[in-house]
């Protein structure tokens, strides 16, 4: 084999065999001796890879062709492995990838999910809930004020509990499919009213066009919507420079309605707009002290992409934008229940409906039946 | 004289049951797809009686049609009937303050909608 494919090959996490098409193996990688048995001048010594490379060899399988193996350990591994043909001459190769391993941390994300949902929730409700009770009452006690500052750090643990535990609520979609009929200008301005206090925190202004003007609906689940566009403002706040101005637009444009927040003067490096969606997330790059981006625009985006809308940054010349997006009016779903439902109405009323046409239009004849058109008739119909 | 009737409906299926229930009826239908599409129709052939769905994809739904319509002196006299899964107190309340002359929660019974329909036609005085 070609020494630059054997470079090449060593480098891929895959397993990768390259075998004649009796079966003999060629060549094997490292990642493929850990999943599967092979040896150099043999055929592959797992019996359903042998009999598969060699049918494939044969030309009875249609390449590619995909196939399940076990690792031979006491908890084997499922390994999903791929016959393809050779880059170069007649032979054939076999990718080989851990889908156990995959699925591991697939799970992973699941387990811990499900166990903010299933333990954590409720305490982060309560003290979401009870906090600003108890903060005022501590605070008036002998030395409260010294409290203070952990008061603060409770508050904003509280906060950033909050919105890791709608993140995980958001993964539940079901939640999410309400029809709810938002206004619009109630919506921007609940979610302005939220984040404001943030805005004057950092001395930022934000300006509002577009909302005097008519604007359509949405539909939706009102509760996460409001969140999302609140999480969204709260980004783009952040993200302008202390005193700065953010420009809030609304507009409706065919079937979609756009927001746009701008903050002049502010730029976006490629790397900061690839994380920005993405939880908890700082980058390979980031250092131990960096500040972890908080999970408001990747909680907007998956609230809205369940909404059939979207969150992106925009860079424009000497501005950066945050542009959210949301479907104007209802889904344009066909909804297959309300459907069939009506048509079982239909069917139910259609006897009345045809019995009812009939004695309409008996009625509409009546008068053609008067005594003297009827004798008319009657003569008409006698013999001459 | 046959009168005009606008049914507005993005659903196609649900468009089509309401067209085949008033073709027992002696109507003039009109079909519009969604609510800007609805608003023009209405302004084009002023139909006595238009059949309004409320939710439906677009910069106008239902109710804001349904407003709309009672806004226009032309087109004040239409009879609106609101067409909707939506049956709630909040729901049926802006249907009111639409404007809209009647309210029917879908799945409706076909029978129930041409009994009303020409009832409103009937005493629709002529436009």
């Amino acid at each position: 084999m070609n020494e630059a494919f054997r470079l090449l090959f060593d480098q891929v996490s895959s397993g990768v065999v390259w075998v004649q098409r009796n079966g003999i193996v060629r060549y094997a990688n490292k990642a493929a001796v850990q999943m599967t048995p092979v040896m150099l001048g043999q055929p592959m010594l797992d019996p359903v890879a042998e009999r598969t490379v060699k049918a494939a060899g044969q030309d009875m399988l249609r390449l590619p062709f995909q196939f399940e193996l076990s690792t031979q350990e006491a908890h084997p591994d499922t390994i999903r492995a791929v016959v393809i043909g050779a880059p170069v001459g007649s032979d054939l190769m076999v990718v080989l990838n851990n889908v156990s391993q995959e699925r591991w941390y697939a799970h992973a994300l699941e387990n811990l999910i499900g166990y903010i949902e299933a333990e954590m929730a409720l305490p982060i409700e309560s003290l979401a809930r009870r906090l600003p009770q108890v903060a005022p009452l501590l605070m008036q006690e002998p030395g409260g004020g010294d409290m203070a500052p952990l008061v603060d750090d409770a508050m904003a643990l509280s906060s950033r509990l909050g919105k890791l535990r709608d993140l995980v609520s958001v993964f539940g979609e079901g939640a999410m499919r309400r029809d709810d009929r938002i206004l619009l200008p109630d919506l921007l301005q609940q979610a302005l009213g939220e984040v404001m206090p943030q805005a004057r925190a950092r001395n930022v202004t934000v300006a509002v066009h577009g909302l005097e003007g008519p604007l359509p609906t949405v539909y939706g689940s009102a509760h996460w919507l409001s969140k999302a566009v609140a999480e969204y403002l709260e980004q783009s706040i952040r993200s302008a420079q202390p005193g700065g101005v953010v420009e809030l637009r609304v507009q409706a444009t065919g079937t979609r309605v756009m927001v746009r927040a701008r903050n002049r003067g502010l730029f976006v490096s490629h790397h900061e707009r690839r994380s920005a969606f993405v939880p908890f997330g700082v980058g390979d790059s980031a250092r131990p002290g960096d500040p972890r981006r908080g999970i408001g625009l990747a909680l907007s985006q998956r609230i809205l992409a369940q909404h059939g809308g979207s969150v992106r940054i925009e860079d424009e010349f000497e501005s950066v934008d945050f542009v959210l997006e949301i479907p104007a009016g209802a889904p344009a779903t066909q909804d297959a229940q309300l459907s069939v439902a009506q048509a079982q109405r239909y069917a139910h009323d259609m006897s009345q409906l045809l019995a009812r046409s009939m004695s309409k239009r008996v009625r509409l004849d009546e008068p053609e039946r008067h005594p003297d058109s009827s004798a008319d008739r009657s003569a008409d119909r006698s013999p001459t | 004289m046959s009168h005009r009737i606008l049914i507005v409906e993005d659903q196609p299926d649900i468009c089509k049951l309401v067209r085949m229930t008033l073709e027992f009826g002696d109507f003039e239908i009109h079909e519009a797809h969604d609510g800007e599409s609805g608003l023009n129709m209405a302004r084009a052939i002023v139909p006595t009686v238009m059949l309004l769905d409320v939710m439906m994809p677009g910069l106008l739904d239902g109710f804001q049609v349904c407003s709309r319509i009672k806004q226009d002196p032309v087109l004040r006299r239409i009879q609106v009937v609101m067409l909707t899964a939506r049956g709630q107190a909040t729901d049926l309340a802006a249907g009111e303050a639409a404007g809209a002359d009647a309210y029917l929660v879908k799945p409706f019974s076909p029978l129930e909608l041409i009994e009303r329909v020409e009832a409103m036609a009937a005493a629709a005085t002529p436009m």
